[in-house]
């Protein structure tokens, strides 16, 4: 054997919480590349995203009320042509079962971490923070605007950005606002974000379905 | 059938580490971390690019985001700097009767390598690639590589007398 073998690098463990947290911001942050491209459904779409993991839910409202999400709040929405929509938030605990919507995309490292003390009070801390969420302060202009950023900062590191335009790009742009800001809220109150998900959902028969982009995705 | 989820978070466990120690010889502890995140938020968005098995890959990847960190702060490495870069990685195992040289020695031969010489042996030698996994990662031709790893073997090996204080062999000077 020599010196250079001898030297070779044994692998290191991956910090756990590190790798769990790293891993559901990967899914949070984008589909993987061919899925973006797929036919979305125009009229009804429904999103579940976590505080990291994420999981685009293919049937619609009828797949969002049966992974709970129709628990959350629903919140109305006009769209800038007037059309009345509506995006539907909940905040909901990390589920240890595997069949759940919830289940956690890393679930050796987060669901050996779960407290249910702990993510009984994060999620409580959660849904306060949900019930005060004022759609109608969101300055949707900027939240666009701070999400367009972000995937600026994708494209000039080469990756993908998020192709949403019209109905579709202002409600990501929510969500992803909804996000940070609830990430942020539960760690003012000192909990730990990887033990709750959140779901996120928009629809209305008007809404996405008109506008140039949803067009040209076809 | 497992979903595209599911065998990439298989693909992190089994990989994520070794692009770890990859980013770790290259940037240090602190911002090998951010690298690997990145790398593997680019195999995720190009998840039907990604080579089986995709280790290549994701060094390719891996070495494009550190170039792509070192052009908003780039900065010549000094020798120490790049032997700490090495130690912090390299095993502990090294050092023992049979070896002519000491971890210490090795680590310091390394670092006097040009960077293309010493990254050519370290893809081979720590990260377990093949010849023309290697190339690829590099982007170069196989035949270029080979006698690329050639020479940086020729290099190392003229350099594993123990070094003195006097000056180091003609072929450890660093080229670049």
């Amino acid at each position: 054997m020599n010196i250079l073998e001898r030297l070779r690098p044994e692998p290191q463990p991956l910090d756990a919480e590190w790798s769990a947290a790293t891993l559901q911001h990967i899914f949070a942050s984008s589909e993987p590349a061919g899925a973006s491209t797929r036919a979305k459904p125009r009229r009804r779409r429904a999103v579940v995203a976590g505080v990291g993991a994420v999981a685009v839910l293919a049937g619609g409202w009828g797949a969002a009320a049966a992974a709970g999400l129709t628990g959350g709040r629903d919140l109305p929405w006009t769209d800038p042509v007037g059309s009345r929509c509506s995006l539907n938030f909940g905040v909901n605990p990390v589920s240890n079962d595997p069949t759940s919507a919830f289940y956690p995309a890393e679930p050796d490292a987060v669901l050996k971490h779960i407290d249910p003390v702990a993510q009984q009070k994060a999620v409580a801390d959660g849904r306060r923070f949900l019930a005060s969420f004022d759609l109608n302060s969101v300055d949707q202009k900027k939240a666009v605007a701070d999400y367009q950023a972000v995937q600026a900062e994708n494209v000039a590191r080469g990756l993908q950005a998020d192709p949403a335009t019209g109905d579709d790009l202002i409600a990501q742009s929510i969500r992803y606002l909804f996000g940070q800001e609830l990430v942020s809220y539960l760690r003012s109150r000192g909990d730990n974000p990887i033990l709750v998900v959140y779901g996120f959902s928009a629809g209305g028969d008007a809404c996405f379905d008109h506008l140039p982009g949803e067009v040209a995705r076809g | 059938m497992s979903t595209p989820q599911e065998r990439f978070t298989e693909m992190w466990h089994e990989q994520a580490p070794h692009v770890l120690a990859f980013a770790r010889r290259h940037v240090g502890s602190e911002a090998a971390n951010d690298v690997v995140a990145e790398t593997f938020m680019v195999a995720w968005r190009r998840w039907n690019d990604v080579t089986d098995p995709p280790i290549a890959w994701l060094l390719l990847a891996a070495r494009k985001v550190i170039q792509n960190r070192a052009r908003t702060a780039r900065r010549h490495r000094a020798l120490e700097e790049r032997v700490a870069l090495l130690d912090g990685v390299a095993s502990y195992a090294a050092d023992s009767a049979d070896t002519a040289i000491t971890r210490r020695e090795a680590l310091e031969g390394l670092a006097r390598l040009d960077e293309k010489h010493r990254e050519a042996l370290l893809l081979v030698s720590w990260d377990g690639l093949s010849n023309d996994q290697a190339a690829a990662v590099l982007g170069i031709k196989p035949a270029t590589f080979r006698q690329r790893l050639s020479r940086a073997r020729a290099a190392l090996l003229q350099g594993s007398t123990p070094l003195g204080p006097g000056p180091l062999p003609i072929a450890l000077k660093e080229l670049s």
